[in-house]
C-alpha cells in the first residue's frame, strides 16, 4: 500500500503535495490563441488537419459563447493565466518500468500499479495534459478490446475516432465543450468489439500537477452491439494558491443491447474549477449508468446525461456531492427522453459541510411521442452544518402523456439520536458523524467496485476531518 | 433611462393616464401621490427577459398590446359582494370596493396600500397594479380578535371588452381574527385582453386566513396576477389558487414568513384545456422557529394545455426546526398535453425538521378507469372521476360546503360535472 507515503502529508488532502522535478518538454506558455492550439495540434501531437481544423472551429465557438452564469460562482477563473498544455517529457509508454521516474513516484503514491497488480482489466495515467501509460490486460487486447489515450487513437484508429469525435457533443454545445474540443489533450479511448464483455473495470488516472495547469482530457467510448464495459477513472491534484481548470469531454455510445458503466472519483484539491461535460448516446435496449462521487475541487459544475435514442434504453445516475468549507458543488443529471418505453433513474445523495454548498441540478425531458417512458429522481441531501447550504433543481419537461415520472427530494440534518445512539457506544462525535454520512452514501458506494469504494469510505473520513479538526 | 425602459414595455403608461385614472376616482391626494411613486417604481423597473427562471417558460413577446389609458374608461364590473354578516361589520369587519374604503377608513388604507415584496422577477406587474389599480379592487379588514364565521364571498366579472383589467385586493387580518375570503375572477369573451390581478394578503399574529381565489376569465385573456402572503408568528394562512380560464395564465404567489411557529399552505388545481398554457410560480420564504409551509398543486391537462410549476422553497440560515413540503403533480390526459414541474429547494441551515419536495407527471392509470368502468360508467364519465378523484386532496382542505361547490362549479367546465362525489367530500 502506498499509505505510508501518504502519512508524511500532514494536509487533510493527502494527494496535496506536487513534483517540483517533472520535466515539461514544450515551453510553457499561459494564455490561449491560435498559435497555441497550432502548437498543440501540429507541432507536438502532428495530427491530421480535420482534426486541427476542428480545434479551430470550436476556438471559434469558445469566443463566441457566454460563460454559464446560471450555476456556480466561476469568476475565480482566469483564462488568461492557464497553461493549456504541458507535456510531460516522453512517449505514452505501456511498461510501467519506462515511465519516467518523477511521473511513477507521483502515481506511486497515487497506488497505479497496485491497483493494476490486482489485475484490473486495464490502467490509463494521465499526467498534466499527456497521458503517460495506458495498458491493457492481453487477453481482452486479442478479443479486440481497444484501450489507449485518444491521442494514440487518433493516429491508430484515425477512422473510428473521425466517425465518432464530436458526434455526441459537438464543440458548440457549451463554452466549456467548446474549449475542450480547441484544446484537447489525452483522455482514454475505449472500443469494445461486439458482443464482448469486459468483466473487470478498465481504470485510468489524471491528475494536474502543476500550477495553472489546465487538463482538458477527452474520452470516447464506443460500445459495439451486446458488448459491456466498465470504465473507472480518479482524479487529483496539489493545492496550489491560483486556480486551476479541469474541463473534460466525456463522449459514449452505447449500441444495441450494450451496456456500459462510467465511474469517477473526483477528489481534486480545493482549488481546481472542474467543469466537466459528460453525455452518453443509448440505443435500442442499451444501459448507460453513470455513476459520479465528486469529493473534491473548488467548484464543480458537472451533470452527467443520458440520451435514451433507441426504444426501451436506460439510463442512470448515481450521484454522491460533498461539499466541505468554500466548497460548491454542483452536480447533478440530464435524461432525454428520446425514443419509447424508455427508462431513467436518477439518484443523488449529497452532503455538505462547514461553509459547503451542495447544488443538485437535474433535466428529465421527455419528448412527445415517447409513450411508455419512465422516470423516477430521488434526491437526497444532509446538512451538517448551520452555515452549509444546500439547493435542488430539479427541472422537468413533459411533453407526452403516456409516461410516468417521479421526483422526491428530502433535506435533513444528521439526528441527534442517531449521534446520541452511536456516541454511547463510544464512538467520537466525528466518529459518528462520519458514520452516518457513510451510511447515508452507502447505497452508491456499494455499487463500487471494492477498492474504491473503500477508497471512497476512505475519502469521506477525510473530508470530514478536515473540517473539524 | 427611463425612456428607454418605456420604449422597450410592452404596457407603456405614463402620468396622465394616472392623474386622471384618480381624478375620475375622485381619489385623495395622498392615494394619487403612492400612484405617482408606483408609476416611478414602473418606470425604472425592467421588465423581465425571459431569462428569469420564472419566465423563461412564459414568453411576454406575444403579450397582447394593451393601451392602458383606456383604464380610465372601464365600466365597474358588476361586483356581487356575498352579504356582509350585519354581526361582524358592527365589530368593525370592512369589506368594500378600495375606494369607498380610501373614502370612508383612510387611515387604514393609507397603513396597507404600499406593497409588500412580492417575487422578485415580478415586480414590473406588481408596480403597474399599483400605480393603474381601477375597477374591482376591493379592500378587507377584520380587526383582533373577530373570528368571521361564514366565508365572505365576491365575484368580480368584466363585461366584453379590450381594456385592461388591472386591480388590486388587500386583505388584512389582526391578531387572532379569522376569515375566509373566496373571490372569483370572470370575464366574457369579446377581443384580446390583459389582466393584472395584485393581492396582498396580511395575517397578523395567531390570524386565521383562508383565501380562494377562482380564476376563470375568458380564454382571450392573459391573466399575469401575484400574490403575497405575509405571516406574522402562529397565524395561519392557507390559499387555493383554482385556475380554469384565460388564454394564458403566469400566477407568481409569494409566502414571506416573519414570526415563530406560523403555518402556510398554497393549494392549486389547475384545470386546462385547448391551448391553455397555465404558469405558476411559488416563493415559499422560511424564518423563524417551528414555521411550516408547503404547497400542493394538482393539475389536469386536457387537450394541448401545457401547466407549469415552477417554485422555490427558502429556508433562511436565521430559521430553526422548520417544516416545508413541495409538491406538484400532473394528470396528462391527452398525448399532446404537458407538464413542466420544477421544485427548486435553497436549505440555508441544517436546522430543518423536515424539508423536502415531490413532482410527478403521468397519465391515468388504464387499471384504475378499468374498474371504474366496470362499475357501468363510460370512458368520460370515468375519466371525470378519477380526475374528481385526484383533486380531492386539494378540495378536502376547503372545509365550507359552500365553497367547495363553488370550486367544483368553476371546473365542471373542464373536469365535468360529478356530482354524486360532492356527497362524499361532504
Amino acid at each position: 500500500m502506498a499509505t505510508d507515503v501518504r502519512k508524511d502529508i500532514p494536509d487533510s488532502y493527502k494527494y496535496g503535495w506536487y513534483d517540483a522535478d517533472a520535466k515539461y518538454e514544450n515551453v510553457k506558455r499561459r494564455g490561449l490563441d491560435e498559435a497555441v492550439i497550432r502548437e498543440i495540434s501540429q507541432t507536438y501531437k502532428k495530427e491530421p488537419q480535420w482534426m486541427f481544423e476542428r480545434r479551430m472551429k470550436a476556438f471559434r465557438h469558445y469566443l463566441k459563447r457566454p460563460m454559464p452564469d446560471w450555476g456556480a460562482d466561476l469568476s475565480g477563473i482566469d483564462f488568461d493565466e492557464i497553461y493549456y498544455y504541458l507535456r510531460p517529457s516522453g512517449k505514452t509508454e505501456k511498461s510501467w518500468s519506462d515511465v519516467p521516474d518523477y511521473v511513477k513516484r507521483t502515481f506511486d503514491k497515487l497506488g497505479i500499479p497496485e491497483a493494476e497488480q490486482k489485475y484490473l482489466a486495464g490502467v490509463g495515467a494521465q499526467y498534466d495534459s499527456e497521458s503517460v501509460y495506458h495498458n491493457i490486460r492481453k487477453d481482452l487486447e486479442a478479443k479486440g478490446v481497444i484501450f489507449m489515450d485518444t491521442d494514440s487513437a487518433l493516429k491508430q484508429h484515425e477512422a473510428i475516432v473521425k466517425q465518432y469525435f464530436g458526434t455526441v457533443i459537438p464543440a458548440n454545445d457549451n463554452k466549456l465543450a467548446a474549449l475542450n474540443t480547441a484544446v484537447w489533450s489525452g483522455g482514454s479511448f475505449v472500443w469494445v468489439p461486439p458482443g464482448v464483455k469486459v468483466d473487470i473495470p478498465l481504470q485510468a488516472y489524471f491528475r494536474i500537477n502543476s500550477e495553472n495547469a489546465g487538463q482538458f482530457e477527452r474520452t470516447l467510448i464506443i460500445a459495439e452491439e451486446g458488448s459491456q464495459v466498465h470504465y473507472v477513472e480518479g482524479c487529483t491534484a496539489p493545492v496550489f494558491s491560483t486556480a486551476t481548470l479541469h474541463s473534460a469531454v466525456v463522449e459514449i455510445i452505447v449500441k444495441k443491447g450494450a451496456r456500459v458503466r462510467y465511474t469517477t472519483i473526483q477528489n481534486w484539491s480545493n482549488n481546481v474549477y472542474n467543469l466537466v461535460t459528460k453525455r452518453a448516446v443509448v440505443q435500442e435496449d442499451g444501459v448507460m449508468e453513470w455513476i459520479d462521487c465528486n469529493l473534491g475541487a473548488k467548484v464543480t459544475m458537472k451533470y452527467p446525461s443520458v440520451y435514451l435514442v433507441g426504444e426501451r434504453a436506460h439510463g442512470e445516475v448515481l450521484s454522491v456531492a460533498f461539499a466541505a468549507d468554500d466548497q460548491h458543488q454542483d452536480a447533478g443529471a440530464k435524461m432525454v427522453h428520446a425514443a419509447p418505453n424508455t427508462t431513467s433513474i436518477i439518484t443523488s445523495k449529497s452532503i455538505s459541510k462547514g461553509t459547503g454548498r451542495t447544488s443538485y441540478r437535474g433535466l428529465v425531458k421527455i419528448y412527445p411521442g415517447m409513450k411508455r417512458s419512465k422516470s423516477t429522481v430521488r434526491c437526497d441531501a444532509l446538512i451538517l452544518d448551520p452555515s452549509a447550504r444546500s439547493d435542488t433543481y430539479p427541472y422537468m419537461e413533459i411533453d407526452e402523456e403516456d409516461v410516468s415520472i417521479g421526483h422526491e427530494a428530502t433535506v435533513s440534518k444528521v439526528g441527534e439520536e442517531q449521534l446520541f445512539y452511536l456516541m454511547s457506544r463510544g464512538l467520537a462525535e466525528a466518529e459518528a458523524t462520519a458514520m452516518v454520512v457513510n451510511g447515508f452514501i452507502e447505497p452508491i458506494v456499494k455499487t463500487l467496485p471494492m477498492d474504491y469504494a473503500i477508497e471512497m469510505n476512505r475519502l469521506i473520513t477525510l473530508q470530514m476531518q478536515g473540517a473539524i479538526g | 433611462m427611463t425612456l428607454a425602459t418605456a420604449t422597450r414595455i410592452p404596457l407603456p403608461l405614463d402620468r396622465a393616464t394616472v392623474e386622471r385614472l384618480s381624478v375620475s376616482r375622485g381619489e385623495p391626494g395622498w392615494l394619487r401621490d403612492s400612484r405617482l411613486a408606483a408609476l416611478e417604481r414602473y418606470a425604472s423597473t425592467e421588465w423581465p427577459t425571459g431569462h428569469e427562471e420564472e419566465w423563461r417558460r412564459f414568453p411576454l413577446r406575444d403579450l397582447p398590446a394593451a393601451d392602458l389609458a383606456r383604464i380610465v374608461d372601464t365600466k365597474h364590473p358588476p361586483s356581487e359582494y356575498g352579504s356582509v354578516p350585519l354581526a361582524a361589520s358592527r365589530h368593525g369587519l370592512v369589506f368594500d370596493r378600495m375606494l369607498n374604503v380610501a373614502r370612508e377608513h383612510p387611515d387604514l388604507v393609507r397603513r396597507w396600500l404600499p406593497a409588500g415584496e412580492g417575487i422578485a422577477s415580478h415586480r414590473a406587474f406588481r408596480a403597474l397594479a399599483d400605480a393603474s389599480f381601477a375597477h374591482g379592487s376591493g379592500f378587507l379588514y377584520v380587526p383582533a380578535g373577530l373570528d368571521v364565521e361564514l366565508p365572505l364571498e365576491v365575484h368580480k366579472r368584466w363585461s366584453a371588452g379590450t381594456e385592461p383589467i388591472v386591480f388590486r385586493t388587500i386583505v388584512v387580518v389582526e391578531a387572532n381574527a379569522s376569515v375566509t375570503l373566496v373571490e372569483e375572477l370572470s370575464s366574457e369573451l369579446g377581443g384580446p385582453r390583459v389582466a393584472v390581478p395584485s393581492l396582498e394578503v396580511h395575517a397578523g399574529p395567531g390570524a386565521r386566513v383562508r383565501y380562494v381565489g377562482i380564476h376563470r376569465f375568458a380564454e382571450d385573456v392573459w391573466e399575469i396576477g401575484q400574490q403575497n402572503f405575509i405571516s406574522a408568528r402562529d397565524s395561519v394562512v392557507a390559499s387555493f389558487n383554482v385556475v380554469v380560464g384565460s388564454a394564458r395564465t403566469k400566477l407568481g404567489v409569494r409566502s414571506d414568513i416573519r414570526g415563530d411557529g406560523a403555518e402556510v399552505k398554497l393549494y392549486g388545481l389547475v384545470a386546462a384545456h385547448d391551448r391553455q398554457r397555465i404558469d405558476v410560480n411559488t416563493f415559499q420564504r422560511l424564518d423563524g422557529k417551528g414555521s411550516s409551509s408547503d404547497s400542493l398543486y394538482l393539475s389536469a391537462l386536457y387537450d394541448e394545455a401545457k401547466a407549469v410549476n415552477y417554485g422555490v422553497i427558502r429556508v433562511e440560515p436565521t430559521s430553526s426546526g422548520t417544516g416545508s413540503y413541495q409538491e406538484c403533480r400532473n394528470m396528462l390526459l391527452s398525448d399532446k398535453a404537458g407538464a413542466d414541474p420544477i421544485p427548486v429547494l435553497e436549505i440555508l441551515t441544517n436546522d430543518v425538521a423536515r424539508c423536502g419536495h415531490g413532482a410527478t407527471a403521468g397519465a391515468l392509470e388504464e387499471d384504475e378507469l378499468f374498474y371504474v368502468m366496470s362499475r357501468g360508467l363510460d370512458r368520460v364519465e370515468a375519466e371525470s372521476m378519477l380526475v374528481r378523484g385526484f383533486f380531492q386532496r386539494v378540495l378536502s382542505a376547503i372545509p365550507e360546503p359552500q365553497v367547495r361547490a363553488r370550486v367544483l362549479a368553476a371546473l365542471a367546465p373542464r373536469i365535468g360535472r360529478v356530482a354524486e362525489l360532492d356527497a362524499v367530500a361532504a
